[in-house]
């Protein structure tokens, strides 16, 4: 039992003419800033995110034969497929990729998928838990939140995938960091430490994204289907398909440039693969890396506030 | 210092758009008038709760209860006025929020305990606790989705008691279940209320608003009809109800009302002969049956209904019973019936006369329904007086010496309890 002077844990002075269609302007004021004492009640809630997120991992294999597995078919099936199509067409040579095709096919891919299913999930998070939504009170945010990262462990083991076939394919040809000179040895080194740093700023742009589009969605659902249009539209002008050295010059670069994921996916290139090298590294990819990663922090605080103040009609409007 | 507080709170909602402004600004761009859909769910709602105490929150449906209740937990927010609360709050509106049917029970206690914002340790501890009061047994690891709807909602209200909050909200959960899992959920309640949590209980259930709480709202169309004392409130929502239920007394077909050749009708008559519809708790009474019959019924036999407001039949007069016959039913007259005692509990009925052929089976006419009320000087009838009480006596208390040959009622005291 709290003592006498608890604090209020909630308190509202509504405005009285708040409702009234003559301030009507007042409600399009979509942003709520109070980062630091939000923040601190995300933190509070800690164990309520890892306990969505538990359950939906679990829910996500239970019946199913595979389970797991499926988390390594999709980019290795996806990874056959490009490689394939390369081969056929004469685009695997070393000025296209930084490493063998299916390397690095398998490695971005890993990276993009966690992107597409983060943000497909996360965006109908609040839409599909319609019941605790509007029957439980507790910050919102967890809920996109633990839907992004349930789609980790997929990541990690599709990465774990691609760090055993890589070590294999080394072990097996012996030569080939010699005939990539500006490869890494395919085996775990010191660049790896850099995972954690990238995969943090990887994060903060899907949560930004995600809290835009999942309050878009409460109030539109026309937002899921304008989703799968944009994510197939983004494949195509981030590196993943390609080294982002394969386009010099043109507007397609341009794009390709002012692409955020860009940066987030050479950054993993960077610390895991290759050197900086010119043949497939853009002149300024310190750039796109630094670029990539202030947008990320960017977006994920637009993408915050915005959902923070909209988290109040949620219950009401969905 | 009050724990929750309203001050002239006001809820608007919105028939179509349910709220969601963003459409409504595209639909008044589009030259339609969204705000024509807009209505006040609850206007100019104050009350204030000390700690430890209770509130009842009763009404009929769509009145704005629940409304209420999302408001003070937080879930919705409020348009006008001044919302304060105090403390933890816990709100047993949906019980097995959250739980997900692929997984297993043991699996969504630790879920539904998270939501519920209890801590993962705090789980473990009572976790045993939990199964044994949710009286699962063994199928603690299968998925809930095999789960009957009972054992998800007992599984269900089984976590939400662990959860020690300030201030509870119960909304309607009670409903659900055996009358020992309500029992139950009651007791848990009471030990709630007992170590200083504030209750606010939402129910159709007026005995058990009765009993948990102290103080009352009554919401009529977002409004609150009356508030303060919970006896005050019942009687209030009693009268209201009786109010209503007088439009909605059932109807006879006019054409089993008077038949062509005979017709009846009734009414009740106090002392003086006056026609009354109200008669006081076990008073005598008297009913008179009026009859026309163009035609002779050769000795027919009255039966009296008594119907209860909410429809069972509460009590049936047979003529033949009480042995009462005659030769024929003829002209227009009438016959009165005394009834010394009318052993009916307090409420409201619906009384109709059919005449019947001699072998009780055929009914010749039915006469239409007229209301009564037995009332008591109490305010609160409905719980105060609920039953007619029975002439008894009552003996002295006969000691048990254990040189008479009387054997023991009870088992041996156990020692330590």
């Amino acid at each position: 039992m709290g003592t006498p002077h608890t604090p209020p844990t909630l308190e509202i002075q509504a405005n009285a003419d708040e409702s009234s269609s003559v301030q009507v302007w007042r409600r399009f004021f979509i942003f709520d800033v109070h980062f630091v004492s939000n923040l601190a009640r995300l933190w509070h809630n800690r164990y309520l995110i890892f306990a969505l997120t538990q359950r939906g991992v679990r829910a996500r294999y239970k019946q199913s034969l595979i389970g797991i597995g499926w988390a390594l078919i999709t980019p290795l099936a996806m990874t056959a497929v490009f490689t394939y199509m390369y081969s056929a067409l004469g685009l695997e040579g070393r000025k296209t990729f930084p490493c063998p095709p299916v390397l690095y096919l398998l490695f971005t891919l890993s990276f993009w998928n966690f992107l597409t299913r983060a943000i497909t999930n996360g965006s109908t998070a609040l839409v599909s838990n319609m019941d605790l939504v509007t029957k439980v009170y507790f910050p919102r945010e967890v809920l996109p939140i633990s839907s992004v990262l349930t789609n980790v462990v997929d990541l990690v083991f599709s990465f774990l995938l691609w760090a055993g076939v890589a070590a294999g394919y080394s072990y097996l040809r012996p030569g080939v960091a010699f005939s990539y000179p500006h490869a890494y040895p395919f085996l775990p080194h010191a660049g790896w430490l850099w995972l954690p740093v990238i995969f943090f700023f990887h994060l903060l742009l899907i949560l930004g994204i995600v809290f835009i589009t999942a309050t878009l969605q409460v109030y539109f659902r026309d937002v899921g289907h304008l989703i799968n249009l944009g994510l197939t539209l983004w494949l195509i002008i981030t590196p993943v398909l390609y080294a982002i050295g394969a386009f010099s010059g043109g507007r397609y670069t341009t794009l390709i440039n002012l692409n955020p994921m860009t940066g987030i996916i050479d950054g993993y290139r960077l610390a895991i693969i290759s050197r900086a090298s010119p043949w497939y590294t853009a002149p300024n990819w310190e750039h796109h890396v630094v670029g990539s990663v202030l947008f990320s922090v960017w977006i994920f605080l637009v993408g915050y506030s915005f959902f923070k103040h909209e988290e109040q009609y949620f219950a009401d409007v969905v | 210092m009050e724990r929750v507080l309203l001050e002239h709170v006001w809820k608007q909602y919105d028939r179509r758009y349910g709220s969601n402004r963003f459409r409504k600004l595209f639909a008044s761009l589009m030259g339609r008038h969204p705000e024509r859909n807009e209505f006040w769910a609850l206007q100019d709602i104050s009350f204030q709760l000390e700690e430890g105490e209770s509130l009842g929150i009763i009404g009929p449906n769509g009145s704005g209860k629940t409304t209420l209740l999302r408001l003070l937990s937080g879930i919705s927010r409020i348009n006008r006025g001044h919302l304060l609360v105090r403390g933890t709050v816990s709100a047993l509106i949906a019980l097995g929020a959250g739980f997900h049917p692929e997984l297993s029970g043991r699996e969504n206690i630790y879920l539904n305990g998270s939501i519920l914002g209890l801590k993962h340790r705090m789980i473990r501890k009572f976790f045993d606790d939990i199964v044994e009061f949710a009286d699962i047994g063994e199928y603690i690891d299968s998925p809930v989705k095999r789960y009957s709807s009972g054992m998800f909602v007992r599984l269900g209200f089984a976590v939400a008691a662990q959860v020690r909050p300030d201030i509870l909200l119960v909304d309607e959960v009670l409903a659900v279940g055996d009358a020992r899992f309500q029992a139950r959920c009651h007791e848990r309640i009471a030990q709630l209320r007992e170590s200083g949590t504030i209750i606010i209980l939402v129910s159709h259930d007026l005995w058990a608003v009765r009993q948990s709480c102290q103080q009352g709202l009554y919401i009529d169309h977002g409004h609150i009809h009356t508030q303060g004392d919970i006896a005050t409130v019942l009687a209030a929502y009693n009268k209201q109800i009786q109010q209503e239920a007088l439009l909605r007394l059932p109807k006879v077909n006019e054409s089993e009302n008077s038949s062509d050749y005979c017709s009846c009708d009734l009414d009740f008559l106090d002392e003086e002969g006056q026609p009354v519809t109200e008669i006081p708790l076990g008073a005598p009474a008297t009913l008179r049956i009026y009859y026309r019959c163009d035609e002779p019924i050769p000795s027919p036999t009255l039966v009296v209904n008594f119907m209860a407001h909410n429809g069972p039949c509460a009590s049936i007069l047979r003529s033949r019973k009480a042995g009462w016959q005659v030769e024929k039913l003829e002209g227009e007259g009438h016959l009165d019936v005394q009834i010394p005692n009318l052993r009916l509990n307090p409420g409201q009925y619906a009384v109709s006369v059919q005449i019947k052929d001699t072998s009780d089976r055929i009914t010749l006419v039915k006469s239409r329904f007229r209301e009564l009320f037995i009332k008591t000087p109490h305010l609160d009838w409905c719980y105060e007086n609920c039953y007619y009480i029975p002439d008894a006596r009552w003996s002295e208390p006969v000691p048990h010496h254990s040189e008479t040959n009387h054997k023991t009622h009870f088992p041996p005291s156990s020692p330590g309890s």
